[in-house]
């Protein structure tokens, strides 16, 4: 059984349709990668998934085979999805440690989630705990915007351009712990403007446009399908 | 001497104008809520300490609080939840029609005429301290006010929820997407204020010693004005424009001559509109720091 399921998803802006039908299945210990154009609602998809969609929205998301479509952000996120938005969207004013400790605020079991598991996993937001997380670097922030994403124990990590105007070295790393997430058994949705590199790390890519996912596959397709992107596209499909 | 008493009021006028003015920006800051009703809330603490006149001080005080939160909270509750995500102009527009609303009850109840109490009135005499002569209420405005502005500031970076409190205010989404609970969020910062207002409502009965209904619509434009001068959205800057203009105003009627002193309200705010020229965004603005590479 799939760990989060997304059953014909329609999302719709006043009279403008940014997703018409999506279907997408994610498991755990997996990477699905959605790549495509800008505007072809892979950002939409995300934000669906997670609750925070300011569209309206339809069709059916099942978690751990429960429909959750009606359930508020918070709710979902307790339950075990966490987005990594664009962006990365860290609360820039509050301690680089209160960025974690919030994360773990509305749980039950916040007694057991420590921020210690966090700084082993990116040493430089140790360092940097009493800091204001609007002086960290953008490497800095994506880290920390994956940690407070972990803070909340999820089972689903949706990521949305974690690469975006990062170096990349910077880039590697953080791909790197995505992997590394991947091997602990977490499910993990990504999306990437960085096409090439997403393919290359996803277990399954999928291709969006115009509101529908296009293609689905196993990952040699999925190199394949982005190398037909990258084609249809004309470039090496990297915004570095 | 002259000097440092007119300082020490300064300071008096400008916290509780900074308390006003925090009461706007907390519920701003997470519900986007232009709260035009916060000066009635404040109203309505202070009908409340006229209501429970004869008892000990300290209930009277009590009852000022939880009169306070209470219609904070209550207004959250019963009006704004509904409304979660309109646009700013219906907020605001609801946020007059509770005003409106509470002003009705408290005319209803307790007439339009102006009632006079004297509740605090003790506070009105000048306490000597060497050639210092500085009025009581003043003491206790500027020990209340600092009090209040600790608290607040401990609540919000000490504790869980002071913690969830300003991630809201910063981006309320992404808060909930981080699970924190929005209804809980949403009241905490109603009931915040709502303690701000009793705490305003308090020291407006003492100050001024008589009341009507529309006690509170001078208070909220006070803050309103704090609030933008410091910066729309930031706590912070709410605190500053507070200060700033209870300090400008006294100093202003220290300074005039007299025969000028009848345009003080006109030359503070004329001094308000040039500040807004040179700095739109207001003097502490909550920009977020830019995100770097």
């Amino acid at each position: 059984m799939p760990r989060l399921e997304l059953i014909d998803l329609h999302v719709r802006y006043g009279a403008i349709a940014a997703i018409r039908g999506a279907n997408l299945a994610v498991e755990s210990g997996q990477i699905l990668a959605l790549i495509g154009p800008n505007g072809a609602g892979k950002s939409t998809t995300l934000a669906a998934l997670a609750g925070a969609c300011e569209g309206k929205v339809s069709g059916q998301i099942v978690f751990d085979g429960k429909d959750i479509s009606r359930h508020s952000p918070e709710k979902r996120a307790r339950a075990g999805i966490a987005l990594v938005p664009e962006g990365r969207r860290i609360f820039t004013k509050l301690t680089v440690e209160q960025n974690l400790t919030v994360a773990r605020a509305g749980r039950a079991d916040r007694a057991e989630v420590k921020v210690a598991d966090i700084y082993e996993r990116f040493p430089i937001l140790g360092d940097f705990a009493g800091r204001q997380a609007g002086l960290l670097s953008g490497g800095q922030q994506q880290q920390l915007a994956i940690g407070r994403a972990l803070m909340m124990r999820p089972t689903v990590l949706l990521l949305d351009e974690p690469s975006l105007g990062l170096s990349p070295k910077i880039v590697e790393e953080v791909f790197q712990s995505v992997l590394t997430l991947r091997d602990e058994g977490m499910a993990i949705l990504l999306v990437e403007q960085n096409a090439k590199r997403a393919a290359e790390l996803a277990d399954t890519t999928y291709v969006m446009r115009h509101g529908k996912v296009e293609g689905e596959g196993a990952k040699a397709v999925g190199e394949e399908l982005s190398q037909a992107f990258f084609a249809a596209r004309g470039d090496e499909g990297t915004t570095l | 001497m002259i000097v440092l008493q007119n300082i020490i009021t300064g300071i008096s006028v400008g916290g509780l104008y900074a308390l006003y003015a925090l009461g706007i920006a907390v519920v701003y800051g997470v519900a986007g809520i232009i709260n035009f009703a916060h000066g009635y809330f404040i109203a309505f603490a202070a009908y409340v300490v006229l209501a429970l006149a004869g008892v000990p001080v300290i209930l009277s005080i009590l009852g000022a609080l939880v009169a306070g939160v209470a219609i904070a909270v209550a207004t959250e509750r019963g009006v704004f939840q509904f409304a979660r995500g309109a646009d700013p102009g219906t907020l605001l527009v609801l946020a007059f029609a509770v005003a409106l609303a509470i002003k009705s009850l408290l005319t209803l109840v307790a007439g339009s005429d102006t009632v006079s109490t004297s509740f605090g009135s003790n506070l009105a005499k000048p306490l000597q301290i060497g050639g210092l002569s500085i009025v009581w209420i003043d003491l206790v405005t500027i020990i209340v006010a600092g009090v209040m502005l600790g608290g607040l500031a401990l609540l919000l970076n000490r504790t869980p929820v002071g913690v969830q409190l300003r991630a809201a205010a910063q981006d309320f989404t992404m808060a909930r997407l981080v699970g924190v609970r929005s209804n809980r969020v949403m009241m905490v910062a109603f009931a915040v204020s709502g303690l701000l207002a009793g705490v305003g409502g308090l020291l407006l009965v003492v100050r001024s010693g008589t009341l009507t209904p529309t006690s509170g619509l001078q208070p909220v434009l006070i803050a309103f004005v704090a609030v933008v001068i410091g910066g729309l959205g930031s706590l912070s800057g709410a605190v500053a424009g507070g200060f700033l203009l209870g300090g400008t105003t006294v100093a202003l009627q220290v300074l005039l001559p007299e025969n000028i002193q009848p345009y003080r309200d006109a030359i503070l705010y004329t001094l308000v509109i040039v500040i807004l020229t040179f700095r739109p965004q207001g003097l502490l603005p909550s920009a977020n720091e830019r995100s770097r590479v």
